[in-house]
């Protein structure tokens, strides 16, 4: 990977600064919730209405750490680590969950972030928010089966 | 890639075996040649707008090959529609991982989870694990 693609100083602040503020529109969303199910609704739609109300501050979360080499793919894995934690208490919610391969949770946000990024890079950020029922159906199939995940997905929300 | 994922996937007749086959086959590209994986992975996303262009056409010309796995089960019509690009990007983030962290050798066993990862939207866990399993099985 080139390391030289990007200085570490014009990325880290605002991938940092971007990270908070997502984090705490995140938790706040989700601590409105009591269920967890309920809680990865509100919190999937969080991201996707943060990311189409800044489109740059979602940037420097995506596009711009990813072409910052090395450190910013780094940075990148631990935010999606972190929001990857938070899908776990999903796997307690069936018998099969703790069947679930290792890899989902991670993969799972990835795939997510990845199609925020590519709405971002082609300008239509826009549409981010009417993309909500069909992430948290996404996010949550693998721990409640595809039926329950849509429902929850359907259900009015206030973001 | 190409080549060797779609040579995988010719040598199975039932799709859910194809899928597993692309998938083992993508992996142990990877593992075998993780200079020309990388450019595929993070080099690609590391590489501005063309870069991450490149980069999503290869991850829909994965995607589109997940497609068929809608027509299993009436049920399956009901899957998100971003369902394929969400899980073949989930996937190549997973490959760019190890290799970014060194640890291509790791693929082959990461190729299992893949499988069933990427089945059980369509087939359900426990086929997807019956399926992902009978790969392991057989040498990997």
């Amino acid at each position: 990977m080139d390391d030289t693609a990007q200085q570490p100083e014009d990325f880290t602040g605002a991938f940092e600064a971007a990270f908070a503020r997502l984090q705490i529109r995140v938790e706040t969303a989700c601590a409105a919730e009591a269920e967890w199910p309920a809680q990865v609704a509100a919190g999937v739609r969080a991201a996707l209405a943060f990311a189409a109300a800044d489109p740059a501050a979602a940037g420097s979360l995506t596009s711009d750490v990813l072409a910052a080499g090395r450190e910013g793919f780094a940075r990148y894995d631990r935010m999606l680590g972190h929001f990857g934690e938070r899908l776990l208490p999903g796997r307690a919610l069936r018998p099969e969950g703790e069947r679930l391969p290792e890899i989902t949770e991670k993969a799972m946000t990835g795939g997510l972030a990845m199609l925020i990024a590519q709405r971002l890079d082609i300008g239509r950020a826009a549409e981010l928010p009417a993309l909500a029922e069909e992430a948290i159906q996404f996010v949550l199939t693998p721990y409640l089966g595809g039926e329950e995940a849509r429902r929850v997905a359907e259900k009015p929300s206030t973001y | 890639l190409q080549a060797r994922v779609e040579t995988a996937c010719a040598s199975q007749w039932e799709w859910p075996a194809r899928i597993a086959a692309g998938i083992r086959a993508a992996f142990a590209f990877a593992a075998d040649h993780p200079h020309a994986a990388r450019l595929l992975t993070t080099e690609a996303l590391a590489g501005g707008e063309e870069g991450q262009l490149l980069h999503g056409r290869m991850i829909s010309y994965f995607a589109a090959g997940l497609l068929p796995g809608r027509e299993l089960d009436p049920r399956n019509e009901d899957l998100p529609t971003i369902l394929e690009s969400a899980m073949a990007g989930g996937v190549a983030l997973v490959i760019g991982r190890r290799l970014d962290h060194g640890r291509e050798g790791e693929l082959p066993l990461a190729a299992v989870e893949a499988i069933e990862f990427v089945l059980t939207p369509y087939v359900g866990i426990d086929e997807a694990r019956r399926i992902s399993r009978k790969h392991s099985d057989s040498g990997l």
